[in-house]
Parts: structure tokens; C-alpha cells; sequence
């Protein structure tokens, strides 16, 4: 699919297909693409060029066929503000023609507010779980989850986690992100989008290694001299006496790193992760 | 089914808005306003039935506008802010969606104008013992150009992102620029404003009228002329239909093609 807003290109020939069940990560920086993907998928947007299809059908020309099997959460949401929570689950499952949900279990398994409250008092995460548990009252079985922990505390992020990973085992979560440690704890399979385009995708475990072991992190105890001269790698200071290294990964040349800087005034050192942008810069070259 | 269930939800939606539960008390009150201060002696009793009905039409129109206005003006614009995100993705037409939108918000708008109905007929029958003969015509006609007006508001509401916007220029487009450029075709131009639909709700005044006026009539001001038009029965509807069918056809058309940027 190709997606162009005026002379912006949003996505540049993005392609993928999935066809099992389990949880598809959709990683990249804020502007990669993310969010014009999973429009496209729900009929939100129209893709300039190229197709979506959901079960074989194609996303634009049969949005009512296409649409039956998917619920999605996309951007921020807002359920109904003059509904409560209660009523928008139940009308959220009527209009899919879904059976009647089992709005205590949802409440108690999504820790959601009081089942009588006006969705239009609810905070950002409160929303975002009672929008939650109105696609599982819906029961689609595709999940397209645009950014779903953004805006939420660590315990609700934990509670999201938890529910996708019992999401995932019997239908097909498509979750976009730009944390990588998200995608990576709740994900089988990853997409990395950066500028319209998807760079790198394989299993979590295959990708998940070129991004979090090939920097590490030193501090020293004052600011280093002369450490052009010491290290022939890629490095960048953060701070006065802090660097990051980027190098191989391998454990010899780790420790050469180490060795080389160890007279320079090495006070300490950590493998570090890398931000998404620097991690891209360094799988685009 | 889907139908009725989008139908009653947003029915729900505007019979809960604030809008609605402020306009309909308020508008009561002042279609009451006008016979109890005749009934309490403060302002003379019109001659007849007829005069009475006719001053009270006259601010019905405006009501209508105000009604269709407030409610209807974010029917579909709300689509375009957070609350989209569901409703355009559920495996719903949109054209369904338009439609119990549109059937929705004439309900309530239906709900506050037969109340104000009721209360006209109410003191008619009070301070005459009557009502005009048109009755039956003249509200079939009032349900019809709050139709209408319902339809044009929610081609505003397409084209509009922001629900607020999107109802402040209905407001202004009906009740201020319409009514103007109406006065300067009409008075000055001798151009009878046959395109603009406040000039079809002349005929519901005029019906309740003992006899019903003639289609052009002319006043002098001073050295000038001034020209009046009053659309026939059959014009006003037709302006009506049109609007309706035009208007609703182009919300249409933008409603299912735009985008949720």
C-alpha cells in the first residue's frame, strides 16, 4: 500500500500478510507510518495505491464484509460520552450482533471503573480500558491495536499485556508500537516501519538481538580525553562523562572496547538498548 | 436490525444532550410567553384566530431552525472527532449510519416542536374556543420544513470537523445570512429568493392566514419600491423536497468518502 497526504508520502509501498493466529508487532518512531497502516485496515483511510484485505476481502470496496472480523482501537478513542460503561459494552456487543457480554468478568478481569459511570468522566486510561473491554465484548477475530498503552500507568499497561497475551492465542493481534520493550514481552512476530517503509521484520527473538545488544554504555568518572584516539567505533556522548558504543556484538570486540577504555577512567558499564531512532540508523546504514 | 439499534442509541444520544433538555423547556416557555401576557391583559388580544396563529407561526419558523440547528448540527461532524474512531469502524454502511442519524435527531427535534405545537392549539382553543382550519396542513408542513432544515444542517455537519463549529455556522447561515441575502434579492433586486429554504417557510405562516396573500406584493418607502414575495403552497414544498433530496444527497456523498485523518 502506498499513501501519500498531499506531496507527504506516509507509506511507501507497505506490504505484509498475516495468516495464523498470535500477536504481530508493528514497531516504529512516532511519523513512521504506523497509524496510516491501521487506518487503511479499518477503513478510515484509503490507501493512495495498492489494497487491504481482511479475510480476503478487500478493505475499501467491502468495509461492511471486511470490517465484521476486526475491532480496533486506533489513535484515542472515545467511548461514547453519554453513555455509561455499562451501556456502551452492551451497545458496543449489540451493534456487531455479539451475545450478551459477561460485563463482570470484563470489569474484573480489565479492573474497569464503575459499570454506571458516564464514559465521559472517565480518565485517559479508564477510557482506553473500557474501549478495550468493548472489543472483546465484540469478539472480532482480528484485533487491530493502535498504540494501546499510550496514555496508561505501568499497572494498566500490565493489565493490557495480560489480556493480549489471552487475546492472541486464539485470534490475530495486530499491535503497533514504538516501544520496542512492549512489542517485544506480548509479540511473536515483529514489522519495523520506519519512513513509510517496512525496514526489518522477522521473529522477536531474531530481531529483538540487533537492537538490544550491539550498544553499550559507559560511564567514567571524569570527562575522557583523547578517546578519538583510543576508539576506532562508532560512539556517541550522552552527558559529559557518559558514552554509548556501537560495535558487533560480539564478546571479543566487547572487550576490547572495555580494555581500551579501561585507562581513560571506566567507572562503569552497561549493555544499552537503543532508541528506536538510533537503532533504525543503524539497520538503514 | 442494526438499524433500529443505531436508531435508538442515537435518539438516546440527543434526547440525553444537554442542548436538548435546554432547548425544549426554554421553547415551551416562550411559545407561552406571548398567550399568557395576553390572557394576564398585558398585551392586547389579537382580533382572531387567524391573526393569533400567525403571530405565533412566526416565531415557530425560527424555532424550527434553532431546533434542527442545535440538535442536528453535529450529527455527522462527531464522526469526525474521537468518537469516529468507533463508529466508522464498525461493519456498519455509513449511508445507515447517516440515516439514523438524520431520523434520529428529526425525532427529537419532532419530540420539542410538537410540544410547542401543543401549546399554540392548547391556547387557541383557550382564548378562542377554535384553531385555525389549515391546522393539520400547517403542522404537516412545519414537520416537513423541519425535514428540510434537518437535511441542510447535516450537509453543514459534513463538511465540518469540529461539532461546535459546525452548529455556530448553521445558526449563522440560517438564521442571519439567509434571511439577508432573501432581503436584498427580494426588496431591492425584485428577485423572488426561490433557492433559499427560510423563504419556503412562508407558507406555513401564510396558510393560517383567513385569506392567503398573493404571490408578489409591493410597499413604497419613500421614492423606493420595495417587492414582497410569498411562495405558493406547492413552491414552498417543492423548495422543501429539495432541499431535502439535495442537501441529503451531497452530506451523503461527502459522508461516505471522507476520510478520519
Amino acid at each position: 500500500m502506498t499513501k501519500k497526504f498531499g506531496s507527504t508520502l506516509a507509506l511507501d509501498g507497505v506490504g505484509f500478510k498475516i495468516d495464523r493466529v498470535g500477536c504481530y508487532g508493528y514497531l516504529g518512531p512516532n511519523g513512521a507510518g504506523k497509524t496510516t497502516t491501521m487506518k487503511i485496515f479499518t477503513n478510515l483511510l484509503r490507501p493512495t495505491r495498492g489494497h487491504a484485505y481482511v479475510n480476503g476481502v478487500d478493505v475499501q470496496r467491502e468495509p461492511v464484509r471486511a470490517l465484521r472480523s476486526v475491532g480496533s482501537l486506533v489513535e484515542d478513542p472515545e467511548p461514547y460520552g453519554y453513555l455509561s460503561v455499562r451501556e456502551f459494552i452492551e451497545y458496543a456487543s449489540k451493534i456487531r450482533g455479539a451475545p450478551r457480554p459477561d460485563i463482570e468478568y470484563l470489569k474484573e478481569k480489565l479492573d474497569l471503573p464503575d459499570l454506571g459511570k458516564k464514559c465521559s468522566n472517565l480518565s485517559k486510561g479508564q477510557r482506553r480500558r473500557v474501549f478495550l473491554a468493548a472489543l472483546v465484548a465484540q469478539n472480532p477475530e482480528i484485533l487491530i491495536l493502535d498504540e494501546p498503552s499510550s496514555g496508561l500507568d505501568p499497572k494498566e499497561a500490565q493489565i493490557l499485556r495480560d489480556l493480549i497475551k489471552d487475546l492472541k492465542r486464539e485470534r490475530v493481534v495486530l499491535l503497533s508500537s514504538h516501544l520496542l520493550y512492549e512489542v517485544s514481552i506480548v509479540c511473536d512476530y515483529l514489522y519495523f516501519i520506519y519512513k513509510g517503509r517496512i525496514v526489518e521484520q522477522g521473529s522477536v527473538e531474531e530481531v529483538s538481538k540487533k537492537f538490544t545488544s550491539k550498544a553499550l554504555r559507559v560511564e567514567f568518572y571524569s570527562k575522557p580525553e583523547r578517546i578519538d584516539g583510543v576508539l576506532n567505533l562508532g560512539f556517541e556522548f550522552e552527558g559529559e562523562r557518559t558514552i554509548v558504543v556501537y560495535y558487533d556484538g560480539s564478546d571479543e570486540q566487547r572487550r576490547k572496547i572495555l580494555d581500551s577504555l579501561y585507562p581513560l577512567g571506566l567507572r562503569s558499564f552497561s549493555d544499552a538498548e537503543l532508541g528506536l531512532e538510533e537503532a533504525y540508523r543503524k539497520v538503514i546504514g | 436490525m442494526v438499524f433500529g439499534v443505531l436508531y435508538s442509541e442515537n435518539l438516546k444520544f440527543y434526547t440525553r444532550t444537554r442542548r436538548f433538555q435546554v432547548i425544549l423547556p426554554v421553547l415551551a416557555l416562550l411559545s407561552a410567553l406571548e398567550p399568557a401576557l395576553i390572557i394576564a391583559g398585558v398585551i392586547p388580544k389579537p382580533s382572531d384566530v387567524y391573526s393569533f396563529t400567525q403571530g405565533a407561526l412566526s416565531q415557530f419558523s425560527l424555532y424550527v431552525l434553532l431546533v434542527c440547528a442545535v440538535l442536528a448540527g453535529d450529527a455527522i461532524s462527531r464522526d469526525f472527532s474521537r468518537e469516529g474512531y468507533f463508529t466508522l469502524t464498525q461493519p456498519i454502511r455509513r449511508s445507515e449510519i447517516m440515516l439514523a442519524r438524520f431520523l434520529s435527531a428529526f425525532t427529537a427535534a419532532l419530540i420539542v416542536l410538537l410540544v410547542i405545537v401543543a401549546i399554540g392549539v392548547g391556547f387557541s382553543e383557550y382564548l378562542y374556543g377554535s384553531v385555525v382550519p389549515n391546522i393539520v396542513e400547517i403542522t404537516l408542513l412545519g414537520l416537513l420544513y423541519a425535514a428540510s432544515i434537518t437535511a441542510f444542517v447535516m450537509l453543514f455537519s459534513s463538511l465540518s470537523k469540529s461539532p461546535a463549529l459546525s452548529i455556530v455556522t448553521t445558526i449563522l447561515v440560517l438564521i442571519v445570512a439567509m434571511p439577508l441575502v432573501a432581503s436584498i434579492v427580494e426588496f431591492l433586486s425584485k428577485v423572488e429568493p426561490w433557492f433559499l429554504i427560510t423563504y419556503a417557510s412562508g407558507v406555513i405562516t401564510n396558510l393560517a392566514g383567513k385569506t392567503y396573500p398573493p404571490h408578489l406584493t409591493t410597499e413604497r418607502l419613500g421614492s423606493r419600491t420595495l417587492y414582497i414575495y410569498s411562495p405558493g403552497v406547492l413552491e414552498g414544498v417543492l423548495i422543501m423536497v429539495g432541499y431535502l433530496v439535495v442537501s441529503g444527497l451531497i452530506a451523503w456523498a461527502v459522508y461516505t468518502r471522507r476520510e478520519l485523518k
